[in-house]
């Protein structure tokens, strides 16, 4: 009765699918190092990843970085999406605004956050704030060039429609023009998102004593490739997680949007 | 006769072993790992007179030098594991922890002691008048350095521990930034940034190396490099000397000539010179202190496994070639 259509077949073989690279990488580079071609000292093998990073769970020291940093991202975030949101609503929806700003936002927009730093620090002192603004340059840009992008492409059937209905500016923008840019700010904060949380190493090296991207830079002063790895491997699932969550509140805010997933 | 015999064999053993040694040490590229700080003068002054090329060819053939410069210790650790350098200049403390994670290397000398070319340093006008007065503080270190070390000692003077204060990892060029704009309360740095930041006047010394910490540096080779070319180790060493020589003998000159490699006005760079006794011979006392580096950041959990220093360093190098 193991028919291919048997549903809980299928779902388990999408499940090896999903994992079956991941595995089959790891199992190779445990493998190389038994096989004596990798030295731990450039890359320890996975098996000593886990350790480490049982070693830092259990003391804490995991949940102290993961939880300073998520607070971090979500500090910068939270600027960066209210910034980005209201200023980019604005260009969107005014020529003048966006003649007054374009150039401005993209002169800026290609300065790396990293580019930042001294300034940030010269700023900001080396506490919270210039982290925070680091993780906030990272997050601000992604979000507010899909405001705009989502403003513009506003069906113009729709805008023709709200003329001649006259339509009140104020309902017009509520009912026509942001249910039509959702999808694209939906992206932007998913994009933005991902780009704050990239951001937190580069945040970190500023004079910290705690996060994940501290951790990385710590181990690497103290030649601690397994903790690095530990670090890196963190950023890499948390990030995974934050995106499956926006992911789930994209598809309920903009569900009615039918996306092509590949066959 | 058959003493005369005996004497000859022996000569002609000895020859043939002088041979193969000089046959053995033929690496045709040499790669020298530094940092631009006038902690390691010797090797600039001897780079500038030519005296690196000019040992090395004593001892045959004529290597390439290939010299590249870090911003501190770590890079350089990182360099020697991805086994893109032959010799460093660095901490003692670096120098453990790179040997701590695995890195194939030797101590083959010291570059330079100096126990007031590193200081716990506060803002001119800072309340903080002894170390007792660090309680709580925000201060800032490269942690893992040889001021990481420095500053536990002086908090220790003061009845304190690093859990006592807030201690910050911060690099040399921030700690400055930190330390002018008041983001800081303290900073354990070395030369020739508390020179610099005394000669504007926004820093003065809270308490530097004296009688706690003899402040050593050294010259490390792989352990690959030093087996098949120890005539061009000890050749090094050699040139090192010289360097130290011209320094003690002219240090106005040098510091002209070492200027721009350590990127330190000569005028300022005179005064820096003089704190450092620089000598590449490793003597007794001087592993003992290295001990007490390695006791250290094994204590404060920077290295993982104990270093054993004895098999680490090896003050025969620098005998063998004469220095004492």
């Amino acid at each position: 009765m193991a028919h291919a259509s048997n549903p809980y077949v299928e779902k388990l073989m999408h499940l090896l699918q999903y994992v079956g690279l991941s595995v089959a990488i790891l199992a190779l580079w445990q493998g190389l190092y038994h096989l004596g071609y990798i030295k731990p000292l450039i890359l320890p093998p996975p098996t000593q990843v886990a350790a480490t990073f049982w070693d830092l769970l259990k003391s804490g020291a995991m949940a102290r970085h993961v939880g300073i940093s998520v607070l971090r991202v979500l500090e910068g975030f939270g600027i960066a999406a209210f910034l980005g949101l209201s200023l980019g609503v604005a260009i969107g929806l005014s020529r003048t605004i966006d003649r007054l700003t374009d150039l401005i936002i993209q002169v800026v927009k290609p300065i790396p956050p990293i580019a930042w730093i001294p300034l940030a620090i010269l700023w900001f002192g080396i506490g919270e704030e210039s982290k925070v603004y680091i993780i906030f340059l990272g997050a601000f840009f992604p979000i507010i060039i899909n405001t705009i992008d989502g403003i513009r492409q506003t069906d113009q059937k729709f805008v023709e429609v709200a003329r001649i209905l006259a339509v009140p500016r104020c309902k017009f923008v509520r009912q026509v023009v942001l249910p039509g840019a959702l999808p694209a700010i939906m992206t932007g904060i998913r994009v933005g998102l991902m780009v704050a949380w990239i951001c937190v190493v580069a945040a970190e090296l500023i004079a910290a004593s705690s996060g994940i991207g501290y951790l990385i830079m710590d181990a690497r002063q103290l030649s601690q490739s397994d903790v690095v790895l530990v670090g890196m491997i963190t950023i890499g699932v948390i990030g995974k997680v934050m995106d499956s969550i926006v992911k789930r509140l994209e598809m309920r805010l903009v569900g009615w949007k039918v996306v092509y997933a590949g066959e | 006769m058959s003493n005369i015999y005996r004497t000859l064999t022996a000569a002609l053993v000895t020859a043939l072993l002088g041979v193969v040694a000089v046959g053995a040490a033929s690496a045709n590229e040499i790669r020298i790992a530094t940092q631009p700080i006038p902690q390691y003068a010797p090797i600039f002054v001897a780079k500038q007179k030519k005296w690196v090329e000019e040992e090395l060819n004593k001892t045959g053939g004529k290597p390439a030098i290939k010299w590249t410069s870090f911003s501190a210790g770590p890079p350089i650790n990182e360099s020697f594991a991805a086994g893109q350098q032959d010799i460093g200049f660095l901490g003692d403390t670096p120098a453990i922890i790179g040997k701590g994670a695995g890195i194939d290397t030797r101590i083959v000398g010291l570059t330079s002691t100096g126990p007031k070319a590193l200081a716990v340093v506060v803002p001119t006008n800072s309340p903080i008048k002894s170390p007792k007065d660090l309680k709580g503080k925000k201060v800032a270190v490269v942690k893992g350095s040889y001021a990481h070390h420095l500053l536990a000692l002086v908090l220790q003077k003061g009845g304190l521990s690093v859990n006592d204060i807030e201690l910050i990892n911060l690099s040399q060029a921030d700690s400055a930034t930190a330390i002018v704009n008041g983001n800081i309360d303290a900073a354990a740095v070395w030369e020739p940034l508390i020179t610099k930041l005394e000669s504007k006047g926004a820093v003065r010394v809270l308490a530097d190396g004296t009688g706690i910490k003899k402040g050593i540096l050294v010259i490390i080779a792989t352990n690959d490099f030093v087996t098949r070319n120890r005539e061009q180790t000890k050749a090094l060493l050699k040139a090192y000397q010289r360097g130290a020589r011209f320094i003690k003998s002219n240090p106005k000159e040098a510091a002209q000539l070492i200027a721009g490699d350590v990127n330190l006005p000569a005028d300022l760079l005179v005064k820096v010179l003089a704190k450092f006794d620089y000598h590449p011979a490793i003597h007794a006392d001087d592993i003992e202190e290295i001990k007490k580096s390695e006791a250290f950041m094994r204590g404060a959990g920077l290295i993982k496994a104990p270093v054993n220093i004895d098999a680490f360093a090896e003050p025969g190098l620098a005998r063998e070639s004469g220095i004492k």
